[in-house]
Formats: C-alpha cells, sequence, structure tokens
C-alpha cells in the first residue's frame, strides 16, 4: 500500500532514507528475528513432550518395579524391584559413559540368550538407568514374615534433558553414570498389595497373624 | 507485469502468502509427532499392564483353587477322622457302663450285706485294734521289766573293757528309745531327746490318741449308709451317662461311620479330579473377560504336551502309595512296609527279650542270686509303629477331645468317690485322711560316745552280753531281747492296723470310673485307627511317600533313637529287676545291717530301706548295659527303614531349610500362566509406521502363582519340622518322621494361593509346549535357565 502512495523512480539510487523508508525484506527480517524464538518454543514443546514421554514410562515403571515388589519382598530378594524399574527405564535412557556395570551386561547377555531383542547399546542404558533411579518404598518392614501388606513404591528417575537450549528451562547441571548435561528429576508413585509371606505365622486357629 | 502473468516459480518466491500457513503446517506436524510418541509410549504400557494384570489373576486364581481343593481336602479327611472318632467313643461306652455298673453293683450288694448282717471285718479290726493297744502296754511292761533286768547287772565287769563299755551303752540307748516309744510315740508326750521326732499323728497325737479318738461308735450304720448314698448317687450319674449315650448306641455306629467315610472319600476324589476342568474354565473366561490369550503351565502334575497344563490336584488315594520292600537286619527277612499302617504287624520292629547277666560284683555279694535277668526289648506293637499315619496326628487329638465329653460323668462319679473319703474321714473326727509315721529304724544317740560321734542306733537295739557276761546277765539280755522284740513288734502293728483301718473303706472312695473310661477308649482308639489305616479310605499328599532318613539326619535320629530306646528299655525294666535284687539282698543282708534290730518287721522294712538304693544301682547296671547293647542294633534298624514322610526331606540340615522343599513346591504346588495380546487388543498406535512402532509388537506376560500353607513355619502345626530326632506322640510312642499335618489337621485348612517369583519359569517352558509357544511368539526363544532366573523379576 505505501509503495503505490510512495512511488520510487526506477532509475533512483537507493539511498539510505528509500532503504529506511522500503518495504522490501521485511518479512525475511521479521522471520530471522522471530526464528530463534519460534525454534525455543518448539523447542520447549519437544523438551516437553519428551518429558511427558518420559513420565508415561517412568510411570510404567514404577508399576513394574511395584508388581515386582509384590512377589520379591515377600520372598527376600529385594534386588529385583530395582532391577525391574531398571529394564523399564532402559529404553529412554541414554548410553552411561565407559563400560557398563556387571548387572547390566549379564541382562544383556541374559536376554541375548533368550533369544529376545536387545536395543542398540542396551547395557549402557541400563547402566545409566541404574545411576539415574532410586526406588523407595514404606513401609520398611520384614515383608518376609508377614501377609499381603499395602506398601507404596515410589520411583525417582533422573532424565537426562537432551533438546538445546529448552533444557535451560528446566533442568540442572549435574553428571549421571559420566554423562553430563542437564537432568531434571521425575518421579512416580504406586501403590501395591505384596503377596503373602510363606513364614507368615498363624494365631493358632488357621488364621495369619 | 501483472503478477498473474508472471512464471509460476517467480510468483512464488516473491509470494509471500502462505509462508506463516508452512510453518503453521510443520508445526502442527512436530506436535502430532510429540503427540503420537506420548501416545503410543503409553497404550504400549497400558497394554502391557492389562496383560500382566490377566496373567496375574489367572495365575492367582488357578492357585486359589488349588488352596481350596487342599482346605477341603484337608476338612474331608478330618471329617473321616470325626467319623473314626465317633466309633471309638461308641465302643468304648458299652465295657466301660458296664464294668462300672458292675462294680458299683458290687459295691451296693456288699454295703447292704454289711447293713443287713453287720459289718463284722470293720468291727473286728477295731476290736483288735484296741486290744492291740493293750498288747503294746503289756509288752512294754514286760520288756522295760527286762531292761531293768539287764541294766541292773550293766556295770558288772567284763574281759573286754571296750566291748563291757560299748554293752553299756547299747543298754542305755535302748532304754531311752524304750521310753521314747512309750512316753512318745505311744503315748503322745514330748520327745525327752530334742532330736528325736514327736508323736507320729497330726497334731501331736500319739497312737494311744489316735487309737482313742479314731475308734468309731461301734455303730457302723453311719458309714454304710453314707457309703450306700454316694453309691446311688454314683449309679445316678451312671444312668444319665447311659441316657445320654442310648441313642447314639442303639444304632450301628461301625457301619454308619463305614458308610460316611466311603461317601467322603467318594466325595474327594470327585474334587481332586474335576480341579483342572474347574480351572480351565475359569481359565477361559478370564481370557474372554480380558480379551487375551491365556495359557497355564506346571511342572510337574498336569503339564501338558497340547494345550493349556491340566492342573491335577497335588492329592492322591492313600491306597495309591507304593508298599517298600525292605530287609529286616534284626529278624533277617525280607518284609513289605505298608505307607499307611507303618512298622506295624509283621514288619514291626521288634527284638525280643534279652538275658542281661548279673555283674560280678553282685553275684560276688550274693552267690544265691539268679545269674541273669531277663529285659523285655520291646515296646507294646513295636518300636516306631504308626497306624494311619498320614492322619493320625488329628485322630488321635479327635478322640481324646471327643472323650472329654463323656469323660465328665465318670469324674462325677471320681468326684462323687472322693467326696466319700472326706465323708467318712469327717464321721471318723478324723478330717481329710493322713499317714500315720512309721515307728523309725534307727534313732541317734543323743551323747557323744569317747571318740566325739554320735552313733545311730537300731529301735530297739539287740543286746549282745559281753565275754565274760555272768549267766544272769547272759540270761536277762535274753529276755529283753525277747520281749523288746515283742514291744517293737507290737507298736509296728499298732501302727499298720491304724493304716489299715483308716482304709478300711478305700474300695468305696478309690477312683476308678475315669480311668476305666480312657483305658476303654484307648483300645478302642487302636483298634480303630488301625482299621482306618487298613481301609485307606482317604486322600494323602502326592508328596506323601516313605522314604529314607535323609543321610545328613541319619546320625541325628541314630543317636536320639538310641536315647530314646535306651531310656524306654530301662524304664519297662528297672523295677521288676531291682525288687528281684532287693529280694536278695534283704534275705542275705551282706552288710549284716540287720543284725542289730529285734523285730523281723521292722529289720525287713529297714533293709528294703537300706538295701533299695544299691538295688537300683545294681538294676540300672544290669538294664542299662542290656539296653546299650541292644538300642544300637534296633536303632540301626530303625534309621536303615523307610519313614512315612509327607513332604520330602530337606536335603541339608535344617536351619537353613525350614519347611517344604522348593522341589515339591514347583512339582506339586505351582502353576504358571502366560498371556498373550490377540490382534484385536494389540497396542493401537498412532502413526505407527511414522513414529517406527511398526510392525506390532507381540505383547508377553508370565505370573507364578502357587497354592502354600503358612502354618508350614508355625511350629505349634508341625512347621520347623525337625528330621533328625524321633518326634513324640501322644499315647507315649514314638516316631522317626516328623508327623503330617498338611492335609489332616487344623493347620490343614490354612492353604492359600500367592504370587511367587517365576522361579519355576525354566521348567515350565520344558514341560508346556503352548506356553512355550507363548513365550516364543512374543520373542522369549531359548529357554537357557540362568538367563531365564536372571531375568524372572518376578
Amino acid at each position: 500500500m505505501s509503495q503505490s502512495m510512495h512511488p520510487r523512480p526506477a532509475s533512483a539510487p537507493l539511498g539510505l532514507r528509500a532503504i529506511l523508508q522500503s518495504d522490501h525484506g521485511g518479512a525475511a527480517v521479521s522471520f530471522i528475528l522471530v526464528l530463534p524464538i519460534f525454534l525455543f518454543i518448539i523447542g520447549v514443546l519437544v523438551q516437553y513432550a519428551l518429558i511427558v514421554n518420559a513420565k508415561v514410562m517412568i510411570d510404567y515403571a514404577a508399576q513394574q518395579a511395584a508388581r515386582a515388589a509384590v512377589t520379591s519382598l515377600p520372598e527376600g530378594t529385594p534386588q529385583h524391584v530395582m532391577s525391574a524399574a531398571y529394564m523399564a527405564l532402559t529404553p529412554i535412557s541414554p548410553q552411561a559413559a565407559g563400560d557398563p556395570a556387571a548387572e547390566a551386561q549379564s541382562m544383556a547377555d541374559a536376554l541375548t540368550q533368550v533369544g529376545a531383542p536387545v536395543m542398540s547399546g542396551f547395557a549402557n542404558r541400563y547402566t545409566y538407568a541404574m545411576a539415574a533411579t532410586t526406588v523407595s518404598w514404606q513401609p520398611q518392614i520384614d515383608y518376609t514374615i508377614h501377609e499381603g501388606q499395602a506398601m507404596t513404591l515410589t520411583l525417582v528417575y533422573r532424565l537426562r534433558l537432551t533438546v538445546p537450549a529448552a533444557q535451560m528451562v528446566v533442568g540442572a547441571s549435574d553428571t549421571v553414570a559420566g554423562l553430563g548435561g542437564r537432568f531434571l528429576n521425575i518421579s512416580s508413585t504406586c501403590q501395591v498389595q505384596t503377596s503373602h509371606s510363606r513364614a507368615s505365622g498363624s494365631d493358632g486357629n488357621g488364621w495369619p497373624n | 507485469m501483472p503478477q498473474s502473468t508472471q512464471p509460476f516459480f517467480v510468483r512464488r518466491r516473491r509470494d509471500r502468502g502462505g509462508n506463516v500457513g508452512v510453518l503453521l503446517l510443520m508445526t502442527i506436524f512436530a506436535l502430532v509427532a510429540l503427540l503420537a510418541l506420548v501416545w503410543n509410549t503409553g497404550e504400549v504400557g497400558t497394554r502391557r499392564q492389562k496383560l500382566q494384570t490377566a496373567a496375574d489373576t489367572s495365575a492367582h486364581a488357578a492357585a486359589s483353587w488349588m488352596s481350596r481343593s487342599a482346605n477341603v481336602m484337608a476338612a474331608q479327611n478330618m471329617v473321616i477322622c470325626q467319623d473314626g472318632s465317633m466309633e471309638v467313643i461308641w465302643r468304648a461306652i458299652t465295657p466301660t457302663d458296664q464294668a462300672v455298673r458292675n462294680e458299683l453293683q458290687a459295691e451296693q450288694a456288699a454295703i447292704n450285706s454289711l447293713l443287713a448282717n453287720g459289718d463284722a471285718a470293720y468291727l473286728a479290726l477295731r476290736t483288735q485294734m484296741l486290744q492291740q493297744l493293750v498288747n503294746v502296754d503289756n509288752q512294754y511292761a514286760m520288756a522295760n521289766g527286762a531292761w531293768a533286768g539287764v541294766s541292773g547287772l550293766a556295770g558288772q565287769g567284763f574281759t573286754d573293757p571296750v566291748a563291757g563299755q560299748q554293752f553299756q551303752t547299747r543298754v542305755r540307748e535302748a532304754g531311752l528309745a524304750m521310753q521314747w516309744i512309750q512316753n512318745t510315740y505311744v503315748s503322745g508326750q514330748p520327745s525327752t531327746v530334742a532330736t528325736w521326732p514327736g508323736p507320729p499323728g497330726p497334731g501331736g497325737l500319739g497312737l494311744r490318741q489316735l487309737v482313742a479318738n479314731w475308734s468309731p461308735p461301734t455303730d457302723t450304720t453311719p458309714f454304710l449308709q453314707a457309703i450306700l448314698a454316694s453309691i446311688q448317687q454314683q449309679l445316678a450319674v451312671l444312668v444319665q451317662f447311659e441316657t445320654v449315650t442310648a441313642p447314639g448306641l442303639a444304632q450301628n455306629v461301625p457301619a454308619i461311620a463305614a458308610n460316611h467315610e466311603t461317601e467322603v472319600f467318594t466325595n474327594e476324589q470327585t474334587m481332586a479330579q474335576s480341579l483342572a476342568d474347574t480351572i480351565n474354565r475359569q481359565l477361559q473366561a478370564q481370557a474372554d473377560f480380558y480379551s487375551v490369550r491365556l495359557t497355564l503351565a506346571t511342572t510337574g502334575l498336569g503339564a501338558s504336551a497340547t494345550g493349556p497344563a491340566q492342573v491335577q490336584a497335588p492329592f492322591v488315594p492313600a491306597a495309591d502309595v507304593p508298599v517298600i520292600s525292605h530287609y529286616d537286619s534284626i529278624q533277617g527277612t525280607n518284609i513289605a512296609i505298608d505307607p499307611i499302617n507303618v512298622h506295624t504287624d509283621d514288619s514291626a520292629i521288634v527284638y525280643g527279650n534279652a538275658q542281661a547277666p548279673a555283674p560280678p560284683a553282685l553275684l560276688a555279694q550274693f552267690p544265691g542270686i539268679q545269674p541273669t535277668f531277663n529285659v523285655n526289648c520291646d515296646i507294646f506293637e513295636g518300636w516306631g509303629h504308626i497306624y494311619a499315619a498320614p492322619i493320625q496326628r488329628y485322630f488321635n487329638g479327635r478322640v481324646w477331645k471327643d472323650s472329654a465329653g463323656l469323660r465328665v460323668y465318670m469324674q462325677q462319679i471320681d468326684t462323687l468317690r472322693a467326696q466319700l473319703a472326706t465323708l467318712l474321714a469327717q464321721l471318723r473326727n478324723l478330717g481329710p485322711p493322713v499317714n500315720v509315721t512309721a515307728l523309725p529304724f534307727q534313732l541317734q544317740d543323743p551323747q557323744a560316745d569317747p571318740n566325739g560321734v554320735q552313733e545311730t542306733f537300731p529301735v530297739l537295739p539287740k543286746l549282745t552280753a559281753p565275754a565274760g557276761a555272768s549267766d544272769q546277765l547272759v540270761a536277762a539280755v535274753m529276755l529283753y531281747n525277747q520281749h523288746g522284740a515283742a514291744y517293737t513288734g507290737a507298736v509296728r502293728n499298732l501302727t499298720g492296723a491304724l493304716t489299715s483301718w483308716q482304709q478300711f473303706y478305700n474300695r468305696y472312695t478309690q477312683a476308678f470310673a475315669v480311668s476305666t473310661w480312657n483305658n476303654n477308649v484307648e483300645i478302642a482308639r487302636r483298634l480303630v485307627i488301625k482299621q482306618l489305616g487298613v481301609n485307606k479310605q482317604f486322600m494323602v499328599l502326592a508328596s506323601y511317600q516313605l522314604r529314607a532318613v535323609p543321610a545328613w539326619a541319619a546320625n541325628g535320629m541314630s543317636v536320639s533313637s538310641q536315647a530314646a530306646i535306651c531310656d524306654r528299655i530301662i524304664s519297662d525294666n528297672i523295677a521288676s529287676v531291682a525288687q528281684n535284687i532287693l529280694n536278695a539282698m534283704v534275705a542275705v543282708d551282706p552288710r549284716n545291717l540287720g543284725s542289730g534290730f529285734l523285730d523281723p518287721a521292722g529289720r525287713n522294712a529297714f533293709l528294703s530301706a537300706s538295701y533299695s538304693g544299691q538295688a537300683s544301682q545294681f538294676a540300672f547296671q544290669i538294664v542299662q548295659s542290656t539296653a546299650t547293647q541292644v538300642a544300637p542294633i534296633i536303632a540301626a534298624e530303625w534309621v536303615s527303614r523307610p519313614w512315612p514322610y509327607e513332604i520330602t526331606p530337606p536335603s541339608q540340615a535344617v536351619p537353613p531349610v525350614v519347611g517344604m522343599s522348593t522341589s515339591d513346591r514347583h512339582t506339586y504346588f505351582t502353576i504358571l500362566t502366560a498371556a498373550r495380546s490377540t490382534p484385536g487388543n494389540s497396542p493401537k498406535f498412532f502413526m505407527g509406521k511414522l513414529m517406527g512402532n511398526s510392525p506390532t509388537p507381540q505383547l508377553l506376560a508370565h505370573a507364578q502363582a502357587e497354592a502354600f500353607n503358612w502354618m508350614e513355619f508355625n511350629s505349634a502345626y508341625g512347621g520347623s519340622e525337625v528330621f533328625d530326632q524321633i518326634t513324640g506322640l501322644p499315647n507315649q510312642d514314638f516316631t522317626g518322621c516328623p508327623l503330617p499335618w498338611r492335609l489332616s489337621t487344623i493347620g490343614g485348612w490354612s492353604w492359600n494361593a500367592r504370587l511367587a517369583v517365576a522361579d519355576a519359569l525354566a521348567d515350565a517352558l520344558d514341560n508346556n509346549p503352548e506356553f512355550q509357544s507363548f513365550f516364543t511368539e512374543g520373542g522369549v526363544t531359548g529357554n537357557d535357565p540362568l538367563s531365564l532366573q536372571t531375568l524372572a523379576l518376578h
């Protein structure tokens, strides 16, 4: 519209005024100015989506750990609870720096032995999951001598943020399993009732203590 | 040039319209991709959870059915035991009723006769007692006179001054003792010697007061009437007993019990056979509910070549348990050991009698004593015999509890008799029955001899005139010995008469009804449980078998059984052997302990008391020697024999292994399930191909559950079983294995289902093709047990 109001002679040289008054390239300039912001917003969205995806996986891992707790705690093998969580979190874990942990390698070997598909870098990812995951439960009692007990399991996973710039918004600097970067703690809680212990006693009338 | 006439690409390059749209499309695509990522992740997790839930519930439900069947089986076995117990009670009623009625009626007839004819014996005893008291006084007068004669001559000179001094001391002691007997023991005066006992009766009464106070009126009618009234009350209780039991007695209880036992057994078999079908139908219903594919696996019972495992109940009829052939090292023959009536009848562990030689020391002291003693080395029905082993624990307890109901009537009868005893004592002004202290065998001289020793002397001491004594003194000593013996004999007889008189009506007051009932119950119990074991109409755990004592437990079992066998042989034989030896010792009196006694009764009683310890020692030596020789022989046979173990004994010492072995648990009580997604309910992926989620993954879940008994670890119900020691039984026999309880006791009702860590996965994959196919479809193609154990995280 301004072009039609202030026509410039075709032969006239481009002066600063003219340049300043010209709207040619305005869109490009606007694009260049907006692009970083746009990319940042997109990045934040992507990072957020990845976090949500991780949250879904962490919820699933908490459920897997809780399912393992149902049978493992009454049988006195709490390490199964941790292993179940690590196994579930391996797909979203980056590969840890250095050699994989012995347990991770053992799991990878076991998967190979039974013919199950093993994802690339499984042992190192599992190693990262081991370093990045904490699992705890309440109440802290000896489940090997009790009947079924309601328990609450809490899993906390240290997610490594991967989207440049966007990670600055929510993450904190740290090093996990030899990997530096920005990380975000994501937790999930699951409630289950453990299985009866074989060793639970009785009150003498056929009922458990 | 109008834009519409410019070349398309020039126009597109210059055209800024739609830029935002492109960016918007890219952004939307990115967002949709992110949405798909999250959606697909959630979808897989949700589907896996659903599969896991399906696997868990189906495994737990199957184990629940197994648990229910075990609980019902235990309850039905207990019903069979209750039928048997009912028969025991039924069989015990009539003989008990007859025995008690016969006794009460005999007592009633005797009392009626006494009422009609007078209680001559009782009155005679009273008269005799009064006469004995007179006799005591007379004998005292004569003995005292004789002693005075001796005492008057004791001061003359003797050839041996030491012997003379001893004689004088003994004369003095005789005088002191005689005075004590007459004044304190007979007449109830306080003892003049502080260290000697007081009067023998309650409240400081001497025999004289006791006779006077205890003497009943000459008319015994009140006693007899009290007894008669008590008998009538007892008969009334017996009538109640008969009234209560009449309806039961009128029926043919053994036949009813047998029929019911057969009916219950048939139900047990039907239930056991229907378990697989029940579980399969439930499995199908769950598969439909969750819209997944489900299959079952077991590692032992019920593993199937095709389709889901047909879960078998972990029970078998008792008749199906195999008989074991065994070489009996004692009898030197091959025997067949029944797995239910174990070590009974022809397969009983018996040794027979042993002839135990008398020890040389005993023979040296008593040349006339028998050179060998018979030692019975068996117990009734043989060592380690068990009737109806799988159910006897509950059966015996049930019989004892059931018999308690009718025992109450017998207790009432015995209580009435105890009350009668108190009543009779009251009628005699006696209060509760008391013991009259017997005349002591010896007393201690209150004066010390020249060596400062206070010697102990017999009551009364026998005197021997020293060398050089005058004829007059010798005659006086003879007279003293004669009258002194008669005197102490009269006193002891009076004491005995008082005791007998107090016990005169004991026949009517002694308890007998409860023991009669218990004896008849025990006789019937043995009869019925043996027959239950012969009939074998009940179920046992599939793991129940005759098995060898575990190698690690053999030594402990040997030591334990030897000790028990040895103790039993000793306790069963020591009394009779000791009595034989004691009789010989009293007759010979090797230490001449009885030489100082005047009266034979006192001498014999003193010698029995003096030698009983030594006789017991000899007897123990004889019996123990034999028992320690025989017990290892019996124990060796004991340990070599198979015993009825309800579960496989642990392969190592307990602790740490307690309860059912892993192998038994897997074989009989474990069920696994696998769940697979179907095409219809596989994860529904959003932009699957684009997001790398294609092809649709084959999801798989598995679970392991088991029927378990939480009494397994409860020591009150057989948990924490001890495998290297004998087990005591209520009837005081003992056996060489833990008592079965899992399918026959209250604890046997405590079976329940639990989810377990899948430690049987490898075996299940080996034994169940369909189960294995589920895993293969899910991407698990190898069956490496160690790897599966590593990966079986739940």
